[in-house]
């Protein structure tokens, strides 16, 4: 067990370190960083004096080896868009906003989808699992940003019983949690369910009722279990697509300060130091979550090895 | 009648699928003593395991037993406002089962120790201690080798063979008075099979076991049983001690079974096979189901079913031309 984490933890950190070079070859190699720090209108001369001050000049290695001490330092280097503040210092600001945001829709999509999964399942067919069905289906057809406007435009707009947008207290983030969950409550509910109906199906829960084993049991313990590594799969999935890639749908809707809005913003102004740290960290919360997810897997079935 | 604990009466068994309603028991009643072993043959679809399924309640949906019954000691598991509370107290405790697939039939993601204790500590009420001491002994009562060991290991690390013997040692956990063996070496390897059969015949004299063993392999049934009940299409076709119906089978299609089977005792040039395929159970024959096939048949048994008749004391047939002894 302890070798398979540790293991684990080492490819994730190849996988980092991975993102790093890319992240570095695009903003340095790929791209002229100059271009982005001066106006269109400068001349010639200060666009090399500008190079040389910034150390671009230099040959790409050594560019790279000082990029990768400044790292190691926690460096991240200074915004173009805010000068004087660091990136990480943005990033820092940002992704705990960011952290709420995707751990509430997320907690609320898995504790939502998992009973309606398995009422589903209990009766395939039947009236309750045909109108989860359906819904889920609706959920998951409707994209993020549909979702937040009709969440906006009923709760908020109509109904006033929430704030628009922005971030706040609870009531700030009920709404982008729901937007960013609803469509996941559908994809895990279907998952869940036809999952459930596999492990059900089997033998092994056949063998279980003959041993007079209670169908509560059954259902929460025997059959679950085994449906929980498709089901972790998803939810990892759905946990990482949150956070490299719906919160930004979201946060720009409901204009809740997450680093996702603050990466648009840093598009937008062309703040590509800023947009490279926010690359570099949403990748190494994507790849925690996927150590985390491969740790969860081989607790819940022991057969489970790395490749 | 001495001390019967099952008896099966009229049992009848309807699946309801989009087809149409299958027919896969019809009208089968038998019993079972106190430390009898009965075999239940016949060919795959023969309605054998849905009568097991059926009597440990465990026929799912889309079926369900639309008539008759089935009585434990005398008590009805099928009518009766206490029926759904008695079975699931009764199966796993007082009749359990084993089934034909060891490979499927444990959990991969739970301890061998976990799936053993579950049984103990639901029906018998037993500490997380005593489910474990009593799991070991069942490990070693199945001559399981090295108990603490596979008491922490998962299913899948052990062979078919052993798979098997574990399920046997779970269904033993509570004492039962029935054991219900579906098939219980069909997956297994020929050596390993014998090695089932000799530890359930040997469970079956030690603990006073009733058994009944469920299979399509005649020489298994010879082996092990001390009376054989062979199903066809639905329905019971011969009913008698073993040795008898061996001898002389009555019913045309046992028969044709024993001439299929190879026997060592006897120099036979060729097998002989039955011809043709069992009935279609979604829209059975109004005669007999085994008329189809059967060199004796008439016009009588085209439009009429023969039932279950007695013919000689524990001996029933059902056939309008039973080969009798001569």
């Amino acid at each position: 067990m302890w070798t398979f984490v540790i293991r684990r933890v080492g490819q994730g950190l190849i996988v980092v370190v991975a993102a790093a070079v890319v992240v570095f070859l695009l903003t340095r190699a790929f791209t002229d960083p100059v271009d982005f720090v001066l106006p269109l209108e400068a001349t010639e001369e200060q666009r090399e004096a500008r190079e040389a001050e910034l150390g671009f000049d230099r040959p790409i290695i050594v560019q790279f080896g000082d990029y990768v001490e400044d790292l190691s330092r926690g460096d991240f280097g200074e915004s173009l868009w805010q000068p004087g503040r660091s990136t990480i210092d943005i990033v820092g600001q940002t992704l705990p906003k960011t952290l709420q945001l995707v751990a509430a829709g997320m907690t609320l999509a898995i504790a939502l989808a998992l009973p309606m999964g398995m009422i589903a399942a209990r009766r395939p067919g039947g009236v309750l699992d045909r109108i989860l069905v359906t819904t889920s289906l609706i959920g998951l057809s409707m994209p993020q940003f549909f979702v937040g406007l009709l969440l906006l435009i009923v709760f908020a707009v109509q109904l006033q019983w929430l704030p628009v947008s922005g971030y706040g207290g609870f009531s700030h983030l009920i709404l982008p949690a729901l937007a960013l969950a609803l469509p996941a409550v559908g994809r895990l509910t279907m998952v869940v369910r036809s999952a459930m109906i596999d492990e059900l199906n089997s033998q092994y829960v056949r063998v279980s009722k003959a041993k007079g084993t209670p169908t509560r049991v059954i259902f929460t313990k025997h059959a679950f279990r085994n449906a929980g590594v498709q089901v972790l799969t998803l939810s990892g999935w759905e946990i990482t697509r949150a956070l490299a890639g719906f919160t930004v749908v979201v946060e720009k809707v409901f204009a809740w300060p997450g680093f996702g809005l603050f990466a648009l913003e840093a598009i937008q102004r062309r703040d590509i130091f800023l947009l490279s740290t926010i690359v570099l960290v949403a990748a190494i919360l994507v790849v925690t979550v996927n150590v985390i997810i491969d740790i969860l897997y081989k607790v819940i079935d022991p057969r489970i090895e790395l490749t | 009648m001495a001390d019967r604990l099952l008896e099966v009466d009229g049992l009848q068994v309807r699946f309801f699928t989009r087809r149409g309603v299958v027919h896969a028991v019809r009208d089968v009643s038998f019993g079972i003593e106190r430390d009898e072993t009965v075999g239940l043959v016949g060919e795959s679809g023969s309605g054998k395991s849905v009568t097991s399924q059926a009597i440990m309640g465990l026929v799912e949906f889309p079926g369900s037993i639309t008539a008759g019954d089935v009585r434990w000691k005398g008590q009805s598991l099928v009518h009766g406002p206490t029926a759904a509370a008695d079975i699931k107290r009764i199966r796993g405790n007082e009749v359990s089962m084993v089934f034909q697939d060891p490979m499927t039939s444990l959990n991969p993601v739970f301890t061998i120790g976990s799936q053993l204790t579950e049984v103990t500590r639901r029906h018998l009420g037993y500490s997380k201690m005593q489910a474990r001491e009593r799991a070991l002994e069942l490990l070693d009562l199945v001559d399981m080798s090295n108990p603490r060991q596979r008491f922490k290991q998962f299913p899948g690390e052990l062979s078919g063979g052993m798979r098997q013997r574990v399920l046997i040692a779970m269904a033993l956990s509570c004492e039962p008075e029935l054991l219900i063996a579906d098939e219980p070496t069909t997956a297994l390897d020929v050596t390993i099979q014998a090695q089932i059969l000799e530890l359930l015949a040997e469970l079956q004299e030690d603990l006073g076991l009733s058994v009944l063993l469920i299979t399509h392999d005649l020489g298994v049934v010879a082996g092990t049983c001390d009376r054989v009940c062979v199903m066809y299409g639905g329905r019971l076709a011969e009913v008698g001690p073993i040795d008898d119906v061996f001898e002389t089978p009555t019913h045309p299609y046992s028969r044709g079974l024993l001439n299929s089977t190879p026997r060592i005792d006897e120099v036979t040039s060729r097998l002989v096979s039955i011809d043709g395929a069992p009935p279609d159970l979604v829209a059975p024959p109004i005669g007999c189901p085994f008329a189809a096939r059967c060199e004796a048949c008439s016009d009588r048994c085209i439009s009429e079913m023969p039932e279950l008749a007695t013919i000689e004391k524990g001996r029933d047939v059902a056939c309008w031309h039973p080969f009798t002894a001569s």
